[in-house]
């Protein structure tokens, strides 16, 4: 699916009447248009119409939002707003939304080449892309690609792979299915026991509500563990780089460094020797291989193994057939007694001198191999914690004997490890399993998973619904394992492409993305510049918007608001390698160290459009700006051309 | 269409659990018309008590550990 924005026009709102047309005169849209939009200009109302034009949604805004978007002192009762789309290079899309401003509403028209039709009504085809779920992945502020990183935007990575596969109609069907089912059990109560059967989904919802909310608690303080495990490194290192300069504890520091690691080496070895032991019972047990050794012992002295075989040979050649189905003739009775005693005494004396060599290391009363690898790990971790406590002690000396700044550093430190404590604690609460004692008042989300669950099938008993509670059960149970194995394998696939693309674009100082989750998460991520962890922003996004040929207009407003310079350059030379259609709505304080890099990328194929409201102080600065008029009214004006877009001051956002 | 890898993970949990093929290719079915988005409520109903209906019973399940 290929979807281009070709431009949109809007009369009677709170922005000046205006036609933005992005197509270029061979009938292709630029790579890049950069529209810049004076503070006061509507950019927000703009970009909200286009929204609303794309997914539908000013159907239902509210009487109030709906007037807020009339001119302010305006006589008009009608607004227009039309976006017009291009599908797969021919099909053109016209989406007309009139505001009604005295009733407060807003109604459509959708024009699919000849045919009209009264109400938002784009092909079916398209409209899956123009689902609100996935149509606000085409209009974001510049802050998104970043929030996918920290995680701390709304929507977070995992939900846009799932948008982006349509994998969330899987949950639509689970939510159905559990709505469904509700509904049943509810109808399906008997009558007289209506009153119990009201206590008892009052019961189930209040349960399942607490259990959602611990989850989502546990996942945001999961998230903010991560952040604040990140940051104590980084203050770490900026400490240890600090009190370095002096070069005073440098040495001092080196050898707990060394004693640190080699405490960490053995841990880890000792731990891998209790790997090994965990599969021999008698070396975990010894008080285990004394018993068998007596066993063997008692079993030695008895014969009694040997006595019931050779019992059961002695019958056997009494009998007319033997066990292999040939006669029993008095050759191989005498050959099956000479042999019985060769034989058992050799079998049973042997097994039980193996059993005894194999029990004997153990039989002793020294000490048990388990009970050693044990306390190996014990001295180890000891080791390891007085290392640790080395270092900071001569952090604290070294603190002590240096400045403002190591010592804010290190109660920044502390500050955060308190934290992270805290926040271990609760997410270990929280997923730990249920345990004796646990009451309503507890975290612990298998509690009340458990609670849940009786009181589903509590209900299911009482409503007669048990077998629908099955198949409903069945059905869910299938919808959340094949989302993790599809979401799971999607996410490899994008994480791969994503970092095939970053060792591309940032050949010199490339970062990878490890994993993504509630947000993307980066290899080293100490070492990601603000240029660098946007661009990972970016290719994620693109790598979605653009894969199996699919295209989509990305509409960004403010595309590098809060970045610094370095960023803003590294960005602009990287957005006309990432999208095919790039629509930025800019102010002239963004122009700097962004237009240039990004018009040196996008090989000009990029669309300088300056809109501004007509009001007495830009009258007189129209004609100096120069740029062709590309539209204009009364109250707006729209110029082409780099000069014009690069010409109109800073001070524009103020005054106008 | 889903996407292949849905369609796998769909078909490779209904076989894994020993149920119907039958309720795969229904569940396939739903979701299909979800992403055309022209599914009314009455329609997803319908194709939800399809799919339940494919699911085995709760006697029968019971019959089946019982054996």
């Amino acid at each position: 699916m290929k979807i281009e924005l070709l431009g949109w026009k809007s009369e009677g709102l709170r922005s000046p009447d205006i036609e933005v047309k992005l197509e270029k005169s061979d009938g292709s849209v630029a790579r890049v248009s950069l529209l810049q939009m004076p503070n006061g200009t509507g950019k927000t109302t703009t970009l909200n119409c286009l929204r609303a034009a794309m997914d539908g949604s000013a159907e239902t805004w509210p009487e109030d939002k709906v007037k807020s978007y009339r001119e302010i002192h305006g006589k008009r009762d009608l607004g227009l707003f039309v976006a017009t789309l291009r599908v797969n290079d021919t099909q053109k899309i016209i989406v007309e939304m009139t505001f009604h401003f005295n009733e407060g509403v807003v109604t459509y028209k959708t024009i699919v080449g000849s045919k009209t039709v009264d109400n938002y009504s784009p092909p079916p085809d398209v409209r899956r892309y123009l689902d609100p779920r996935f149509s606000k992945l085409l209009f974001f502020d510049g802050e998104l690609a970043n929030n996918l990183i920290d995680g701390k935007g709304t929507t977070s990575a995992s939900q846009i792979i799932d948008t982006f596969y349509g994998l969330y109609h899987l949950f639509e069907l689970k939510e159905n299915a559990r709505r469904s089912y509700e509904l049943y059990e509810k109808r399906s109560g008997p009558a007289k026991g209506a009153a119990q059967l009201t206590k008892l989904i009052s019961r189930r919802d209040s349960l399942r509500e607490k259990s959602q909310k611990l989850r989502q608690q546990a996942e945001s303080n999961e998230t903010h563990l991560q952040e604040f495990r990140h940051e104590h490194t980084r203050i770490e290192v900026e400490l240890e780089e600090h009190l370095l300069k002096s070069g005073q504890f440098k040495e001092e520091e080196n050898r707990a460094h060394e004693e640190r690691d080699q405490a960490s080496s053995r841990l880890e070895v000792a731990f891998h020797d209790v790997d090994l032991i965990f599969p021999d019972p008698f070396a975990i047990w010894p008080p285990l291989a004394a018993r068998v050794h007596d066993l063997v012992e008692s079993l030695d002295r008895l014969k009694l193994t040997e006595q019931s075989s050779r019992l059961f040979l002695e019958e056997l050649v009494e009998e007319p057939v033997c066990v292999c189905d040939r006669p029993m003739d008095s050759a191989a009775r005498a050959s099956i007694l000479k042999r019985a005693d060769q034989t058992l005494e050799d079998a049973v004396n042997g097994y039980l001198k193996s059993l005894k060599r194999q029990v004997q290391p153990y039989a002793k009363d020294g000490p048990s191999t388990f009970g050693e690898a044990v306390d190996r790990i014990v001295a180890a971790d000891n080791d390891l914690t007085e290392a640790g406590k080395s270092l900071e002690n001569i952090r604290t000396r070294a603190v002590a004997a240096g400045d403002d700044v190591s010592q804010k550093k290190k109660d920044a430190l502390e500050k955060i490890r308190g934290e992270i404590e805290a926040l271990e604690d609760s997410v270990e609460n929280a997923r730990r399993p249920t345990r004796t004692g646990d009451d309503e008042r507890c975290g612990c989300i298998d509690y009340f998973e458990k609670r849940l669950k009786e009181a589903e099938n509590d209900l299911a008993r009482l409503s007669g619904t048990r077998d629908l509670k099955h198949r409903t059960d069945t059905l869910i149970q299938v919808i959340d394992s094949a989302y993790k194995q599809a979401h799971s394998l999607l996410k490899d696939d994008v994480v791969k492409r994503a970092n095939v693309r970053l060792r591309q674009i940032l050949r010199y100082n490339p970062v990878q993305i490890s994993d993504i989750g509630n947000s993307v998460q980066l290899e080293g991520r100490g070492g990601a510049s603000v240029g660098q962890t946007l661009a990972v922003g970016y290719v994620f996004l693109a790598g979605l918007l653009y894969e199996g040929g699919n295209q989509f207009p990305l509409v960004v407003d403010s595309p590098v608001g809060s970045l610094d310079d370095e960023a803003r350059k590294e960005l602009g030379g990287l957005i006309p390698i990432l999208v095919k259609q790039m629509v930025g709505f800019v102010i002239a304080t963004e122009r700097k160290w962004f237009v240039d890099p990004l018009a040196d990328a996008s090989d000009g194929d990029l669309l300088y459009l300056t809109h501004l409201r007509i009001n007495e102080y830009t009258k007189e600065i129209i004609a100096d700006l120069g740029g062709n008029k590309r539209s204009g009214s009364e109250n707006g004006i729209l110029l082409e051309g780099r000069d014009a877009f690069m010409a109109l001051g800073e001070g524009m956002d103020e005054t106008t | 269409m889903p996407r292949e890898e849905v369609i796998n993970a769909i078909r490779s949990e209904i076989e894994s659990r020993n149920l119907p093929q039958e309720a795969g290719d229904r569940i396939l079915a739903f979701i299909k018309q979800a992403e055309s988005s022209e599914f009314p409520n009455r329609d997803r109903e319908e194709q939800l008590a399809l799919i339940l209906d494919a699911l085995p019973s709760l006697e029968a399940e019971q019959g089946d550990s019982e054996l």
